[in-house]
């Protein structure tokens, strides 16, 4: 721990200086140093860093899918609602077979209001 | 935020549909829905939407009636569209029940409603004794 703060801070330091003062022994350490992060950095990427705990490790991962997928049944949903208002709207019960029949019919409209 | 903004387009989905309903202008009337909806013509654009709906659904019945029918059909379309809703409804309710009946009691019916008009078309002033029909 000790000895990763040094490095940081030596890195640091370094960074700041010029480069062509940089020793060649430096500069191996620094470039050591990059390819350990690189490793690390892969090796991370690679496996889930909860990964031991087997299918509760996706957990994390898998929050990320469900705000997506609680988008696409928001979606979904508000395309529902509208398909059934539409549907509402336009299902009122056809009378015009009863309509024509009374408007042509031998007894006057008149009848079937009393 | 995310969820109003959710609830606010649900709103205006719903919205929509009644939003949409536009209404069929008299000038954008097929010629033979203009013959059929001749005698409604002057109020016809101000109908509500639904009852022009069910008014122009009537188009399919309308070529197949004859002449007389089609006569009979002007005549009553007025004061048909004069209806509130709920005295349409209430006729097609009783004209359902009508259809149903047997035909005695049809017969009936029919009896009863020619000495109305024969009543109704009759003047006072005639001086004929006033024929009260049987309940």
């Amino acid at each position: 721990m000790n000895k990763k703060s040094l490095d940081a801070e030596q890195i640091k330091h370094l960074l700041n200086r010029s480069v062509t003062q940089l020793d060649s022994t430096t500069l191996q350490q620094l470039r050591a140093a990059r390819n350990k992060a690189m490793s690390r950095y892969e090796a991370h990427n690679a496996a889930p860093a909860l990964a031991w705990t087997g299918p509760l490790a996706n957990i994390g991962q898998n929050l990320g899918a469900a705000r997506k997928y609680q988008w696409v049944a928001a979606v979904l949903l508000a395309v529902c609602v509208f398909s059934g208002t539409v549907y509402w709207h336009h299902s009122e019960k056809d009378t015009s077979d009863v309509d024509i029949a009374i408007l042509t019919d031998e007894l006057p409209i008149h009848v079937y209001l009393d | 935020m995310r969820v109003r903004c959710f609830l606010a387009v649900c709103a205006m989905l719903l919205c929509l549909p009644a939003l949409a309903a536009v209404t069929h202008p008299w000038a954008n009337l097929t010629p033979l829905q203009q013959e059929m909806l001749a005698p409604l013509a002057k109020q016809w654009n101000d109908l509500p939407e639904l009852q022009q709906q069910r008014l122009l659904k009537l188009e399919k019945y309308y070529p197949k009636l004859t002449l007389e029918k089609k006569e009979l059909f002007h005549k009553r379309l007025e004061s048909w569209s004069m209806l509130t809703p709920e005295q349409r409804t209430k006729a097609r309710k009783k004209f359902l029940e009508y259809s149903k009946a047997p035909p005695e009691k049809r017969e009936q019916i029919k009896q009863l409603a020619r000495q109305r008009e024969i009543n109704k078309s009759t003047p006072p002033a005639m001086g004929l004794p006033s024929t009260n029909p049987s309940r």
